[in-house]
């Protein structure tokens, strides 16, 4: 599964769309859309606190495995809008819109920093991000000396998710929407500041739906190399990893075993490292386990005599 | 399971990870001068990267990042029990590299290090100073290579150059730098010296082939040997760990027989013998790391908190290998390791 957290409906509408999702009534805490099969994007809200605990959420209720990724995509400031641009060809100033795939994150308040794994090719520039409690004034000034953008949510989206990914299955990509607004003109061109401002004044929906869509065109313009990214990200977390199925028939056989062979803890732990190494060493365990069957030392009885089974199929794989 | 597409990641060493106190280190710009277009990213400390959690070694090694860092706190360590010692008394290690560009199954770095990224220490001039210190005392017999192979590493960080020009100039030290590494240019470089011993680890072909990913083959292997010992280098050969394999004195007579036909082993400084052992604790992190494994999930027996083959395999193997190369080699100079 692709976990996809956005903090607004505006920064989520491209992949609502893209990936035909559908919403799940029965999620009431935060808006959830998915396909039934390989994507879920989650709305979380604006700010750490309300991000990480979609995260926690979705994914306690969920559960994660190892070919699953958490990605969080969503708009931010640009830092450091005189220094030199990252993206080639595009003066200062010029960012608005730019897209970044994020290797480090700082919680600003916690002091903390973070980094994800970068371990599958992407086309986007890379840059470092600061996740703050506020909207990001210019007047707060320096921020650019620890990252180059400014967000409300990485930070803890990576905490939470940290307790069910690794970090290779983590991403973070921002699309620069702004350089910070002047104090006391929250209006004035920070996008998520708007939105922010609507949400944290009470009110449900965004005032200005003009705003509204200029974050999700601002999104939509990297909707093809997202996905394709999205795509070889999730074929590479697969790798290695058992197809479903396989992994399902596998555990009704070693279950069945574990009974039939009276195993305790322990012994089910031997039993399955048995498997394991003759599986990989390519000694035909099933047909071994079909002739004790056949021989009637299969069922056993006690667990004594599955102590003895056990022993004797040690002795089978180094013979 | 899905086939593998190598082309959906990143290439090794594409994100490089430097602690911010010695991105003015002059190695370190050397380093990254040679690694172009690498994503250069500041760290405060090298464990941040290094020790976090749910690192997955199998995906880190398709893409393995750098570290450069400054080594804090003790530099030399004591050679540790499960190493062999061939009779040195000060036996020393120390590990300026963490971690390998190889990916042998096997490795008890796997079980030891929570990632597969490659931390480099800067700061080796401190190790030197250590070592100096170590030698107002008595002799010394250092390993530099244990926790990572620094000879495949040496195109970037010229490590073991280092190290022989500082070893040259010091009668009562004695280096020995383990490696896998054949490469023919990378020699080119190093002088033999007697301080220096080059231990090259040598495997069958099918262990190569289905344990030892990425390393050269045997007859690679045996070639740079036969080379280095032409140029006058001390090369010891070590056969440890022997891997069991099915069918496994047909499978390392093979082996014996290369090295025999390409090696004046008269030459050879020492020769050392040892099956697979492994602490236990490793090897629990190294099955739930890598549960796909032979190697990991073989049932080995515990002793004392040891994981090795079952007492009587264990002693077939490592005799017949010494059995077979006393016929070619003086008995005084074969190793073998006992606990």
């Amino acid at each position: 599964m692709v976990y996809i957290f956005c903090a607004l409906y505006p920064e989520a509408a491209p992949w609502i769309s893209a990936f035909r999702l559908k919403k799940v009534p029965e999620q009431t805490k935060f808006q959830t859309f998915t396909d039934g099969k390989e994507v879920c994007l989650v709305i979380t809200g604006i700010g750490k606190v309300a991000a990480a605990t979609a995260v926690g959420s979705i994914c306690t209720a969920n559960g994660v495995d190892k070919s699953d990724v958490l990605v969080n995509i969503g708009i931010c400031a640009k830092l450091s809008e005189g220094t030199e641009p990252k993206e080639q060809g595009k003066a200062p100033g010029e960012e608005r819109g730019s897209i970044y795939l994020c290797n480090k994150l700082l919680d600003e308040a916690a002091g903390k920093t973070f980094f994800p794994d970068v371990l599958v090719k992407h086309p986007f520039p890379e840059g470092s991000l600061l996740t703050g409690d506020h909207i990001y004034l210019k007047s707060d000034g320096k921020k650019d000396i620890v990252a180059e953008l400014y967000d409300m949510e990485a930070a803890g989206i990576y905490q939470a998710g940290a307790y069910f990914f690794g970090p290779e299955q983590m991403v973070f990509l921002k699309v620069v929407s702004d350089f910070g607004v002047e104090a006391g003109e929250p209006e004035s061109g920070n996008s998520k500041g708007e939105e922010s401002h609507a949400k944290e004044s009470g009110k449900e929906k965004p005032q200005h739906d003009l705003h509204k869509e200029k974050i999700t065109a601002l999104l939509e313009q990297h909707k093809k190399e997202i996905i394709t990214f999205l795509k070889n990200l999730k074929e590479a977390m697969e790798e290695d990893v058992p197809e479903k199925k396989e992994a399902a028939a596998e555990k009704e056989y070693m279950e069945k075993l574990y009974i039939d062979l009276c195993c305790s803890e322990t012994m089910r732990h031997s039993l399955k490292q048995l498997y394991q190494y003759a599986k990989k060493a390519g000694l035909p365990f099933e047909e071994k386990i079909g002739k004790l069957y056949e021989q009637g030392k299969l069922p056993c009885m006690v667990r004594r005599e599955g102590t003895k089974r056990i022993e004797e199929l040690k002795e089978w794989t180094l013979e | 399971m899905k086939s593998l597409r190598n082309g959906l990641w990143n290439r090794r060493f594409s994100h490089i990870y430097v602690e911010e106190k010695i991105a003015e280190h002059a190695l370190v710009k050397e380093w990254l001068s040679r690694l172009p277009g690498a994503e250069v990213i500041k760290i405060g400390h090298y464990k941040d990267v290094f020790s976090r959690a749910k690192q997955s070694y199998l995906r880190q090694h398709r893409s393995q990042s750098l570290i450069l860092a400054a080594k804090e706190g003790r530099l030399v360590y004591d050679g540790a029990p499960v190493c062999q010692d061939f009779g040195n008394k000060h036996f020393y290690y120390t590990s300026c590299v963490m971690n390998c560009i190889y990916d042998c199954e096997y490795c008890y770095l796997k079980g030891m290090y929570p990632t597969a990224n490659i931390v480099v220490f800067v700061n080796y001039e401190n190790i030197f100073s250590e070592i100096d210190r170590l030698l107002e005392e008595h002799e010394v017999y250092l390993c530099i290579s244990y926790d990572s192979d620094l000879l495949a590493l040496e195109h970037l960080t010229g490590l073991v150059k280092r190290f022989e020009e500082f070893a040259s100039k010091r009668e009562k030290l004695t280096i020995e730098v383990r490696t896998k590494c054949a490469s023919a240019a990378l020699w080119e470089h190093l002088e033999p010296a007697f301080q220096m011993i080059y231990a090259f680890s040598l495997s069958p072909e099918e262990v190569i082939r289905e344990f030892e990913h990425g390393t050269p083959s045997l007859k690679e292997r045996t070639a740079c040997i036969r080379a280095l010992i032409d140029r006058g280098f001390r090369v010891r050969l070590c056969f440890d760990p022997m891997i069991y394999v099915k069918d496994y004195p047909a499978v390392y007579q093979r082996m014996l027989n290369t090295v025999y036909e390409m090696l004046p082993l008269e030459k050879v400084f020492d020769v050392s013998v040892g099956s697979f052992r492994i602490s236990k604790d490793y090897l629990k992190h190294m099955r739930r790391g890598n549960p796909d494994s032979a190697i990991t999930q073989f049932p080995y027996e515990n002793e004392n908190g040891v994981c090795h083959y079952p007492k009587r395999l264990m002693a077939d193997m490592e005799q017949f290998l010494t059995d077979d190369l006393q016929k070619h080699i003086e008995p005084e100079k074969i190793f073998l390791w006992k606990d």
